[in-house]
């Protein structure tokens, strides 16, 4: 048994989130082949087109969703490729992408039956990444920590919306959760979002929902909320964690995005709004609350 | 130019134990998968319970095995061979992910048996592929068990329901906003499952929670309550309103053929509303009272819970 070959299949079915499987076939792939360069292709939901979804080696990405641009891509080595190898990712529901391997010269393929395999096991991962994606959204529900979902809170707004309401949205994410899950493991780390939520639970305001949008995000509708009672409700979640000792000692630290309505058309875009001002909270130094800047535009 | 043999076996292994998201399913090929490796005809999986010993989730090969492990596995190693006078030779393979264990795989071997590197490193090698993909499972499983939808009709379920109602209640007793509720039945379901079946009985009932949706609009929200009875929750709406709205309802419910086969229902319905307070907690069930009292009046009918009952 060749040694990696377990490691690559670990790494490949390790993930729920499609995008983050077509990258990590992307990689594995590239090597398993000897490969200069590569660019993963994903079929659309419900159809064969292609749309580019990552990329690697390359001083000029492929920048088309179809495959000319796979062509017209430049190496690192400022050359363009001499060989380009497309491997089918096919599962048992059919083509869930196209996996393209960019090689310097033709007599650098190796082990392209060992990448072409590889590439097998990527679909069967992305076929079972858009059943989660697809449940999810259907039964609007987080399976971890028995919360709503996003889907669950965009319909909410959406409601709260129509009736007139002014709602606010807050998203909020652990700091450094993946080193948790990197140093503790999954487990250790599923057991702290479950922690989490039951502490932001608590804390919340009644009529609040809170809901879980996967990995270490929560959001949070405050469906009659001005932009001072939002920033207390952000501030008292981020006390709240900073204050709360998790399993094993363990001490850890809220950033948090505040948007209100204005201006806002859709639940998307007070949602989309308030992740940038979580963005913004992370960026300056975390463990804070950051409120989106007034009067941003809806889109 | 073909894969060695083992990585091909790997691949395959894999492939076969992530191709489902059923937890029994991804058991059952894991384990044929393990057995194929080394040969065993007969084995069982164990698995992990929470603060308890590991117990038997599924045994091939043999109608009567053991319920419990024979042995656990020392944690820095990836498998270990135990010689059993009952059953010959037990090779044990623990299900581990990084620190996590979930169980343990017997293989047994009538006779002594002898467990090569290659075998052990390959052992390993799709337990842990079986190990990700029975976190998968569960997952999946969760999901469906957490879900807020109703699994067969996709109207929301009695855990969305009681979850909103709770809110709406709080919302309700914090701003002194009116609260309505309306339960709903189909008149005669009884006669239609007997006449066309539960799967077109079934497809009525999420048929009518379909023609309910347009005829509250915005404001409510309505799902399966238990049963095939519907709630339909009305935020801020007073009792001519929800009256209202409840006739609506009945009308909308009588002039609608539900397909497949035209089939045409009515429905009683019950209406309340928690004018102070006090009636939040008592709501639902003054409804049901209502109801009740509907089907008694001659079905096809709204019948309010009166101020006081």
């Amino acid at each position: 048994l060749s040694s990696r070959l377990g490691d690559d299949l670990v790494a490949i079915h390790s993930s729920l989130a499609v995008e983050e499987v077509a990258k990590t076939a992307l990689e594995v792939c590239v090597r398993a082949a000897g490969a200069a360069a590569g660019a993963t292709y994903l079929a659309g939901a419900g159809s064969t087109r292609l749309q580019l979804s990552a990329a690697q080696g390359f001083s000029r990405p492929p920048d088309r969703d179809d495959l000319v641009g796979t062509s017209e891509a430049i190496l690192e080595d400022g050359r363009p490729p001499e060989l380009v190898v497309l491997l089918p990712m096919r599962g048992g529901q059919g083509l869930e992408g196209v996996l393209a391997l960019h090689f310097r010269e033709p007599g650098d393929i190796d082990r392209l039956e060992l990448a072409s395999a590889l590439a097998r096991q990527s679909a069967i991962a992305l076929e079972r990444g858009h059943r989660y994606r697809e449940r999810r959204r259907a039964t609007l529900t987080d399976e971890l920590t028995g919360l709503p979902n996003e889907h669950y809170t965009e319909r909410l707004l959406e409601r709260e919306l129509n009736r007139g309401m002014r709602p606010a949205y807050l998203m909020m994410a652990l700091d450094h959760f993946k080193e948790i899950n990197d140093g503790h493991g999954h487990g250790f780390g599923d057991q702290v979002l479950v922690d989490t939520a039951e502490l932001l639970k608590r804390t919340i305001p009644p009529g609040a929902v809170i809901a879980h949008h996967g990995g270490a995000a929560f959001g949070v509708d405050l469906p009659e909320a001005g932009p001072e009672q939002a920033m207390a409700v952000g501030e008292a979640l981020r006390a709240a964690v900073a204050d709360h000792r998790f399993a094993e000692g363990l001490r850890l630290t809220l950033s948090v995005g505040v948007a209100g309505l204005e201006e806002v058309g859709r639940p998307s875009d007070l949602i989309a709004a308030a992740d940038r001002a979580l963005h913004a909270a992370k960026i300056t130094g975390r463990n804070l609350v950051r409120q989106a800047p007034a009067g941003e535009p809806a889109r | 130019l073909t894969l060695a043999d083992p990585d091909a076996r790997l691949l395959s292994a894999a492939a076969e134990i992530h191709s489902t998201l059923d937890p029994a399913e991804v058991l059952q090929r894991l384990a044929a998968q393990l057995a194929a490796v080394v040969g065993a005809s007969e084995g069982a999986i164990f698995l992990n319970q929470p603060g308890q010993e590991p117990r038997l989730a599924r045994s091939f090969g043999v109608t009567d095995g053991p319920q419990r492990p024979l042995a656990p596995v020392p944690a820095d190693l990836p498998s270990a061979t135990h010689p059993d006078p009952a059953r010959g030779t037990v090779v044990s393979v623990p299900l581990r992910f990084g620190t996590h264990t979930a169980g343990l795989v017997e293989l047994r071997f009538r006779g002594e048996r002898s467990l090569g590197a290659d075998e052990a490193r390959l052992l390993a090698a799709v337990a842990a592929q079986g190990m990700i993909a029975i976190g998968y499972a569960r997952r999946f499983e969760r999901l469906e068990e957490n879900s807020l939808i109703d699994g067969v009709t996709g109207l929301h379920n009695r855990r969305y329901l009681d979850e909103r109602l709770a809110r709406e209640v709080r919302r309700a007793s914090a701003d002194g906003s009116v609260l309505s509720v309306l339960m709903l039945d189909l008149d005669h379901l009884t006669a239609i499952k007997v006449q066309h079946g539960l799967a077109i009985a079934t497809g009525v009932v999420a048929e009518v929670g379909r023609v309910i949706g347009p005829a509250i609009g915005d404001v409510g929200a309505h799902g399966l309550f238990g049963g095939d009875e519907i709630l339909v929750i009305l935020p801020a709406t007073p009792a001519v309103v929800a009256a209202q709205l409840a006739e609506r309802i009945r009308a909308a419910i009588e002039a609608h053929a539900c397909p497949p086969a035209g089939i045409r229902v009515t429905a009683s319905i019950g209406a309340a509303t928690a004018a102070e307070p006090d009636l939040l907690p008592s709501l639902v069930q003054l409804a049901d009272g209502a109801l009740y009292r509907a089907k008694d009046a001659g079905r096809n009918r709204v019948m309010a819970a009166s101020p006081g009952q």
